[in-house]
């Protein structure tokens, strides 16, 4: 249902820029207080082995900071299982903690993220979350639809058909062009429900969008596009798309009120850990 | 309940009867003067004409369709007919009989301007017991300078003390500290849901269709009811019943005609008005953009209406509005209306009773859907809200000393959140259907306007109002954590839920001099359907949903107080008022709340309550002699706040409601320089809104995720704007019938940048400086820059 929601309320803002034709924008000047410090934390792991997964912690800081984030050196950050294995994390560049190598989260398992900070922030060290890896349906296959009508040069939609198991399931779509994530950021990524085709083949519904008309976007023949299927939690669905609305543009026709995006973490930190399977399938573009 | 409807109707019947008694056998010495006060050019009544009496140094107001009635003891009286805008007539008579005396007043029109006009206007501001009231006639609104030349009676409204925008553009309207959905927007007695077209930058009423507008802010009458703030009554022309005439306008985005005339002479009427949109027609084509060339954006709505006259004691009236918008593009199109019809009756049972009985049926419908229907994402989603309705409204004309109101109204709601499905044979959608709901929303009231001695007047009333939920429908029961736990299901027919509650309703004015007054009111007023929205200006996506078993019904109460003075022969009119309003079961929303297509959507509610206090002044010219013209307008202030404390928003503190703008400040003037030329020149002022911004910042997943301050803890800047018009009429010459006149207006004339929204926004990445990702900065998006406009307008 939010995809839905989220999915009329993008038509209707892009129906709202048409008449609003006339608008202007101008940088302006704002004086803002500053809040809190609080520790930020980054991270998925993911069924894929053969990539790396990393935690990364950083610290919030004032709204107009304008540089990297301060990261959180040395602290101590381990991952448990729900059977006890506990795998530490080492920190390899400041504020980036690794699992070791070859790592996949596995189907129907718990993690607990265990974070002992060697300074305190907001008055706390230890900050816990804990994720259980969904289920994911067996393979996906890829296809390519040409839009011609929609922007100047027309999109590609990128397709996915899948056997949607049944049961509510949410999904993360990532998309890559030759090994480049074109879904580089959060409010890039297309987060859906199966509310409207639970238990059923999606028959090549878009879970991308090209646009031809941007240079990264560019299909030439013999690009590889791929897509990254990815069967996430409500919880973790539910936290992208609000930070998708807290980032994307606001007006005061169809935004609501500014709030605080909270994540699964105790104490207070803000950020998601989460882990989740993932499928891919690829295809050539001639 | 039932005791209570029983003592209503009891009163209804025992109060003329003992009311009359007061005056006893003297009552047999007297007779009634009575009948319709009406516009000498088009035979139309006026509403809320004066009749003085001069030897009893008091009078009445004609009612909305322009009938009066007035018991006197038997003698000589001088009657004088005063309607602002029009010449008063004097008219003498004998009282010795029952009399029926209709009245036609001649409209100052552009050729009586030489004429010295010595007659008194109207005092009614002064002398009446209503308070926190606006009245407008379709001449000031016409005069206003206006958006695109698109002449506006939400706009105009705006220009009033107490009553603020929502943002900039929007028809929405808030009513000193009110919602948008808490204003009733009545047009002829039905029910107008969304007010607004195009988004809400232009409002759905066709200011040549429309013949009076009065907005009740406070000290609602205990006729109205079902809202909280206020009451927007909207009535239309019924046509010109002397001879066939025209009026219509060509602008630069849209243009008008209303044809009106007699089908019988001075029985029957009609009036027919129509508006289109062809900004998409105009513009479109030269989009550089070769896909904006296909875009539709358009309105277009008709007004309708047809009266007849049966006899002297009954009148029928039809009257319809239909209103659509379409926006397409090559992504997506949206489409919403509103209609609404009603049937009328008017009935004098004898010339002291006066009756009104309504038939009214109002509809909001939109749709969206995606553009093309040959994807697998192709999806259409339909609503609508629709609402039948009876309405019985009666005035007893008792005596000089009391008229009193009493009626009954009752409306079937269907609410239709909303049915989303596939679109085209390659759609994967399936069914998602949120269901529909059922209300019949009931009233009945009584009120006495009494007059005690020559100086006090009071108004009193109770309204009793009644809503039942009628299956089937499905509720959901939700946990303290307001997760629904399990829902039941109701059988159609079944009332599964009712609420109920007594509004009363007391006023009093209280005379100091010929020229000034002190009044005071307090009104509680009840809410029973409310809108899910969470954005400031409002959508045109209105979603309406009822009271029901986890939603109490609004409450509110509202106290004010006034004092009341004119000057130079009521050319002049000041007004002070105060007020306070508490409001109870206030709705608010979750952060980041789920409003559309949401079966759950009741979970997403969150209750607290709202106040808001206010003074507002206002001075007001009628036409104030000037060089050798006259000059008319007005000069409002209103300091105000409004609140809302939610235990579960914002940490239960209270924080400012969004539109709670403590300096407002409006300067309207139109002075006719000449019979030819007329300059109109409007000036407005406002608080900044409020807003929340961000005071910190986390960087998850590339996005910079801002941490926000607590609710509504910042201002935008202030708000304020010029705008101008001058208007150049045709020459006139005795016995022609066409007129025409040219506007040119300049909206926003000194081009002030006023905020509309303010965004964070992340700088584009540049190769080579890893900060440059980080970077973010404030923008501000507005609207409207100085934006000329002309409109021809001519009438026939």
């Amino acid at each position: 249902m939010r995809a839905i929601t989220t999915y009329i309320t993008k038509l209707i803002f892009i129906l709202s820029v048409g008449l609003l034709i006339a608008s202007c924008t101008e940088r302006i000047d704002v004086e803002l207080d500053d809040t809190y410090t609080r520790l930020v934390v980054d991270g998925q792991i993911t069924s894929d082995d053969t990539s790396s997964h990393i935690i990364m912690l950083t610290e919030s800081t004032s709204y107009f900071y304008n540089q990297l984030p301060p990261p959180v050196s040395n602290a101590d950050v381990q991952l448990i299982d729900n059977e006890g294995n506990i795998i530490l994390l080492s920190e390899e560049t400041p504020g980036m903690y690794h699992l070791p190598e070859g790592f996949g989260a596995e189907i129907g398992k718990t993690y607990t993220l265990d974070i002992e900070l060697a300074k305190e922030i907001d008055g706390k060290t230890k900050y816990i979350a804990t994720s259980t890896t969904p289920s994911i349906g067996d393979t996906v296959y890829i296809g390519l639809q040409y839009q011609p009508d929609w922007g100047k040069n027309g999109y590609y939609i990128v397709q996915c058909y899948y056997w949607d198991p049944p049961g509510a399931n949410w999904y993360m779509f990532n998309i890559y062009k030759n090994d480049t994530l074109l879904t580089d950021t959060l409010n890039k990524k297309q987060v859906v429900d199966d509310r409207f085709y639970d238990g059923e083949f999606t028959n090549g519904i878009g879970v991308g969008y090209l646009n031809q008309s941007k240079k990264s976007e560019v299909l030439r023949p013999g690009d590889v596009i791929t897509f990254q299927a990815c069967s996430v939690t409500e919880g973790y669905a539910n936290f992208i798309w609000e930070v998708q609305d807290e980032v994307s543009f606001n007006t005061p026709l169809f935004s609501g009120p500014p709030a605080n995006v909270i994540g699964n973490l105790s104490g207070g930190a803000i950020g998601y850990f989460t882990s989740y399977p993932v499928l891919y399938a690829s295809m050539v573009f001639e | 309940m039932n005791v209570l409807i029983s003592l209503l109707l009891l009163a209804a019947f025992v109060m003329p009867a003992s009311l009359r008694a007061e005056e006893g056998e003297a009552d047999k010495n007297k007779n009634t003067i009575s009948g319709y006060v009406k516009n000498a050019e088009t035979g139309e009544d006026l509403i809320g004409a004066t009749v003085y009496i001069d030897e009893i140094k008091s009078g009445t107001v004609t009612n909305t369709y322009g009938y009066y009635s007035i018991r006197l003891e038997q003698g000589n009286y001088t009657l004088r007919f005063s309607y602002i805008g029009y010449q008063s007539v004097v008219h003498k008579l004998d009282l010795k009989e029952d009399i029926r005396l209709d009245i036609e007043l001649q409209p100052r029109g552009e050729q009586l301007q030489e004429v010295e006009i010595t007659a008194d206007a109207p005092d009614q501001n002064v002398k009446e017991a209503e308070m926190s009231v606006i009245k407008l006639d379709s001449k000031t609104i016409k005069q206003i300078p206006s958006l695109m030349g698109e002449v506006d009676i939400i706009k105009a409204l705006l220009l009033l003390p107490g009553v603020q925008t929502t943002a900039e553009g929007s028809s929405g309207f808030v009513v000193r500290g009110g919602g948008p959905d808490q204003n009733l927007v009545l047009l002829d007695e039905a029910t107008v849901y969304n007010a607004g077209h195009l988004l809400g930058f232009f409002s759905v009423f066709n200011n040549d269709a429309i013949k009076d507008v009065k907005l009740y802010k406070g000290d609602i009458p205990a006729r109205y009811g079902g809202r909280l703030s206020s009451v927007l009554d909207v009535r239309m022309r019924d046509g010109n019943s002397k001879r066939f005439s025209g009026t219509g306008g060509i602008g630069l985005i849209s243009s008008r005609l209303t044809l009106e005339g007699p089908i019988l002479k001075d029985r029957t009427s009609f009036i027919v008005s129509g508006r289109r949109t062809y900004a998409d027609i105009v513009f479109m084509p030269f989009a550089s953009d070769k896909n904006m060339r296909n875009n539709k954006l358009y309105f277009y709505d008709l007004n309708a209406k047809v009266n007849h006259i049966i006899n002297e004691n009954n009148r029928i009236y039809l009257s319809g509005y239909f209103g659509r918008d379409v926006f397409k593009n090559q992504f997506a199109e949206m489409k919403l209306g509103n209609q609404t019809a009603t049937a009328r009756w008017n009935h004098l049972f004898s010339r002291q009773l006066f009756s009104n009985f309504s038939f009214i049926y109002s509809k909001y419908k939109y749709g969206l859907g995606s553009a093309s229907d040959d994807e697998a994402n192709s999806f259409e989603w339909d609503s609508d809200l629709e609402d039948f309705g009876i309405k019985g409204d009666l005035t007893y004309y008792l005596n000089k000393k009391n008229t009193m109101m009493f009626g009954f109204s009752s409306l079937y709601h269907t609410f239709n959140p909303g049915v989303a499905r596939g679109k085209g044979g390659k759609s994967l959608f399936d069914e998602w259907i949120v269901p529909k709901s059922h209300a019949i929303e009931s009233a009945i009231y009584i009120s006495n306007e009494q007059k005690i001695g020559a100086l006090l007047t009071v108004k009193y009333g109770l309204r009793l109002s009644t809503f039942s939920n009628i299956g089937p429908g499905t509720v959901y029961n939700f946990d303290e954590n307001f997760e629904a736990i399990d829902s039941t299901v109701y059988d159609k027919g079944n009332i599964y839920k009712t609420y109920w509650g007594i509004e009363p309703r007391i006023g009093l004015n209280y005379l100091l001099t010929e020229t000034s007054s002190v009044k005071a009111s307090w009104a509680r007023t009840k809410q029973y359907i409310q809108v899910a929205q969470n954005s400031t200006a409002g959508t045109p996506l209105d979603l309406w949903f009822p009271a029901s078993p986890n939603v109490k019904p609004q409450v509110s109460d509202q106290f004010a107080l006034g004092y009341f003075r004119n000057f130079k022969n009521n050319l002049i009119e000041t007004s002070l008022e105060g007020y306070y309003k508490a409001m109870t079961n206030s709705i608010d929303f979750k952060d980041h709340a789920e409003l559309l297509l949401n079966k759950k959507l009741e979970g997403e509610l969150r209750f607290g309550k709202g106040w808001s206090y206010g003074v507002e002044a206002l001075v007001r010219l009628n036409g104030l002699p000037l060089v050798n013209g006259r000059i008319s307008g007005w000069v409002s202030y209103t300091w105000s706040r409004t609140w809302r404390k939610f235990p579960d928003i914002n940490n239960g503190n209270k924080y400012p409601a969004p539109y709670d703008r403590p300096h407002d400040v409006s300067i309207v003037t139109n002075w006719d320089i000449s019979p030819r030329w007329t300059v109109a020149a409007n000036w407005v002022y406002s608080t900044g809104q409020p807003v929340t911004f961000p005071t910190g910042r986390a960087v998850i997943g590339g996005v910079i995720l801002p941490i926000y301050s607590d609710r509504n803890a910042y201002r935008m800047e202030d708000y304020h704007r010029l705008d101008l018009s001058v208007s150049l009429h045709g020459k006139e010459k005795p016995g022609k019938k066409w007129h025409h006149s040219w506007t040119l207006a300049l909206y926003n004339a000194y081009n002030r940048h006023n905020t509309w929204s303010i965004n964070f926004v992340q700088e584009q990445a540049t190769p080579g400086n890893p900060n440059s990702a980080y970077e973010t900065y404030a923008e501000k998006t507005y609207l409207f820059g100085i934006i000329p406009a002309i409109t021809f307008n001519f009438k026939f």
